[in-house]
């Protein structure tokens, strides 16, 4: 929650920023003269300069992670020298930094720049055709066929387990399916010595991390569209709403799978006591697995007992994820050594290992999964990357779930969710979450077709 | 400032009826600049954005509206037609039930506390105490004292060991409506009895100790004592305390917000106000609820000063 809301800070104050960014002179002819990327960045030793990259990894900047890449990359380029920054309110602070020239000469590219202003900024990186091809998440960063920037790497939805407390257990195969999952951590239960399923439910944000499940469930990156252009209810039996609420709904009606008292929940104890061994599972974007190994880090355990897996749930046999990527890398337009700034952009998404060690997806298609989703490699997972709505639904999903105060995302007190949690908690049976999920689709039909115009 | 003195001045040289108009002047002019920042404060802080208030909540609009419309009554015919925006009001019960509860102890603890007791400045300390803590550190401290331990993460709050140390089991007191909200009730009860305490004692004290001699005299007891001279002594005081307490009740957030979110039914119209505000962006909506809520207080207000009013 505290992500969004960042996120929403920035691009409100970066909105008023980015209109004195907005540069009359025209870009520069780099665009045309430069040759495709990729050969500049087999080219090799004839690069030289010093080019400086600006990024918000404060923590990786402390502990020499950078100072070593910097080194790995010298050995391909002995001439470059590169300069880091790092910067703690990076969202922020770029933002004031790129409304001069002077903003180094790799950056972290901020989600404030406007898909049709990324030519004023940054220089092009190749074809479209070329890349989306190659490159998971590019497609976001197009502007007239050619690209802007590129992933650094990126996360997946999925559910974070303990991979000791599961090998305790006995548990050898991963669930594929809600009620194999729940038979797993009813065989953490009887086991005794861990909460299988953590709630953390006096924290109100931690219940949407189960609507990042939701377009996983479908299998489909059109989900959330489809939604709006083919009218379809969000529940009905078998819905990607249905998979996941339902086993939301029957974690949470049996007592003996997840903590005593729901609303006394401690979520930075979870941390220790999920690496302690003492929680089996728990829903949380990808972004929350480095919290967690670093908490096992400080209390001596190793880190590889957090384990993530994918929503365990098939769709013509499939499972799938929807990731999506942390921040993409731009070269700054206005650069002096483009060409070394580009090669060792390429070089640090690509060759690096930077993602690998982050936990984060490669940029590149077909790399193998980060050890913490090796998960997801087991059992084929197959990623989709969410399309975004058509020009004429742009913000319509939005609007909807507000007005109808269905809301998948949000946490008001009378959302949906926490009625359904506290359904389950009160022991009420299969016939209130029916109640209450037919409530849902009424109030999102009823907020749908008053939006969409079609009465 | 200029002007005024040259004619304050011109006026001066007028004998006897000047002197009067000057002194009038510079009244007037004191006056002027002593309200003029509080007026100012409190037009610009209170009178523009309630009355901007007003305006909203006839308009349908977002938190960052550009193009509001104007939308007549339909923000309050949405309210009142939708039961679940009112629900919330009904969990003010809880807190008014609280209040007379809370009254009643103030009084009885005042009344003690102001005949002879020893070391009665330290059970006014005591009981005053939580009125001065933070709202946010006594939530924190009463979700730590209802806490029911899991055995892995959590441990038992002192409620619940207390009540294990008797042999019973444990309660999970804010994962059930009805428990969540007495237990809520408890909680403001304890923070506010302080104030309600510190105001009754006063006014016991400002009773005039003649009045208690006669009685003595007279041979009243203690009870005959508070009924006959106490109470009809402080009623403004008990009056005042209720509007306070009934508003109080109807407008209850911090707690709740902190220690429950509003989940498990504990939550409240302010709570319900604010997040259709700026969770659902119905800043119009929320606007008119906001102004339900001020009518309702304004309404209790009036009828509670008639009947006092009456019986003075």
């Amino acid at each position: 929650m505290k992500k969004v809301l960042a996120l929403m800070l920035a691009v409100l104050m970066l909105g008023s920023i980015a209109v004195g960014c907005k540069k009359d002179d025209p870009v520069p002819d780099t665009d045309s003269s430069t040759p495709s990327s990729e050969d500049t960045a087999q080219g090799g030793s004839e690069l030289s300069g010093t080019i400086k990259f600006i990024h918000h990894r404060t923590d990786r900047q402390e502990d020499g992670t950078m100072d070593k890449l910097a080194a790995e990359f010298n050995k391909i380029h002995p001439d470059v020298k590169i300069e880091f920054q790092a910067i703690t309110e990076y969202a922020t602070e770029i933002q004031t930094m790129m409304t001069s020239d002077n903003y180094g000469d790799v950056i972290m590219t901020p989600q404030s720049v406007k898909q049709e202003e990324l030519a004023d900024f940054f220089v092009p990186l190749g074809d479209k055709s070329d890349m989306s091809e190659k490159y998971y998440w590019v497609d976001g960063y197009e502007l007239d066929g050619k690209i802007y920037a590129l992933g650094h790497g990126g996360t997946a939805s999925g559910i974070l387990y303990n991979k000791d407390v599961w090998k305790n257990a006995g548990i050898t195969d991963l669930p594929e399916s809600p009620a194999e999952f729940i038979d797993c951590l009813k065989k953490i239960a009887d086991k005794g010595e861990a909460i299988p399923y953590y709630t953390n439910y006096k924290d109100s944000w931690t219940i949407s991390q189960w609507q990042s499940l939701v377009v996983s469930a479908s299998g489909d990156a059109n989900y959330e569209n489809r939604l709006l252009t083919e009218e379809e209810d969000l529940f009905y039996e078998g819905s990607a709403y249905d998979a996941v609420y339902g086993m939301l709904y029957d974690i949470y009606s049996d007592d003996s799978l997840h903590e005593s008292d729901p609303s006394t929940t401690d979520w930075e104890g979870s941390k220790t006591a999920f690496a302690e061994g003492n929680i089996g599972a728990m829903v949380l974007g990808s972004w929350a697995i480095s919290q967690f190994q670093e908490a096992a880090e400080n209390i001596g355990v190793d880190p590889a007992v957090v384990g993530y897996m994918p929503f365990p749930n098939k769709v013509d046999g499939e499972i799938y994820s929807v990731s999506a990527n942390d921040y993409a890398m731009s070269v700054n337009k206005n650069s002096k050594n483009i060409e070394a700034a580009k090669a060792f952009l390429f070089w640090f998404c690509e060759e690096s290992g930077f993602a690998e060690k982050e936990g984060l997806i490669s940029v590149v298609k077909g790399n193998p999964m980060p050890e913490v989703l090796s998960s997801f490699d087991e059992l084929k997972v197959k990623l989709i990357v969410a399309e975004p709505a058509p020009e004429e639904l742009t913000g319509k999903f939005d609007k909807i779930a507000k007005d109808s105060e269905v809301d998948p995302w949000g946490d008001a007190a009378n959302n949906f969710k926490f009625k359904l949690a506290e359904a389950a908690f009160g022991k009420k049976g299969r016939d209130e979450y029916n109640k209450i999920t037919a409530d849902v689709n009424k109030e999102w039909n009823k907020a749908r077709d008053s939006v969409l115009g079609n009465d | 400032m200029d002007k005024d003195t040259k004619s304050a001045r011109t006026q001066a040289e007028v004998p006897r009826k000047g002197a009067l108009s000057n002194y009038k002047v510079q009244k007037t002019i004191t006056t002027i600049t002593f309200m003029l920042i509080p007026l100012l404060l409190l037009i610009v802080l209170t009178y523009i954005p309630a009355t901007n208030m007003l305006i909203y909540s006839f308009q349908d609009r977002t938190q960052f509206s550009v193009n509001d419309s104007f939308v007549g009554f339909d923000n309050y015919l949405t309210v009142f037609s939708q039961p679940e925006y009112f629900r919330p009001l009904l969990n003010s019960l809880y807190y008014l039930a609280g209040s007379f509860i809370q009254l009643s102890l103030a009084l009885l603890l005042a009344s003690i506390i102001c005949s002879k007791v020893r070391f009665a400045n330290i059970f006014k300390g005591f009981i005053f105490f939580p009125y001065m803590i933070n709202g946010v550190a006594i939530a924190l401290i009463f979700v730590r004292f209802f806490q029911l331990g899991d055995g892995f993460i959590t441990t038992d709050g002192a409620l619940n060991s207390i009540i294990k140390l008797f042999g019973g089991e444990g309660v999970k007191f804010l994962s059930d409506p009805l428990s969540a909200n007495i237990s809520l009730v408890f909680v403001s009860i304890w923070r506010y009895i302080g104030f309600d305490f510190v105001m009754f004692m006063g006014a016991i004290q400002s009773i005039s100790p003649d009045l208690y001699e006669a009685s003595d005299l007279d041979g009243a007891n203690s009870w005959q004592r508070f009924q006959y001279i106490v109470f009809p002594s402080i009623r403004p005081i008990i009056g005042l305390q209720m509007i306070l307490a009934i508003k109080g009740a109807i407008s209850v957030f911090e707690i709740p917000y902190i220690m429950t979110g509003g989940k498990f039914g504990t939550s409240t119209f302010v709570i319900q106000t604010i997040e259709t505000a700026f969770k659902y962006n119905k800043v119009g909506l929320a606007s008119a609820m906001a102004i339900i809520l001020l009518a309702i207080i304004i309404i209790v207000t009036v009828i509670q000063k008639l009947i006092f009013r009456e019986e003075a």
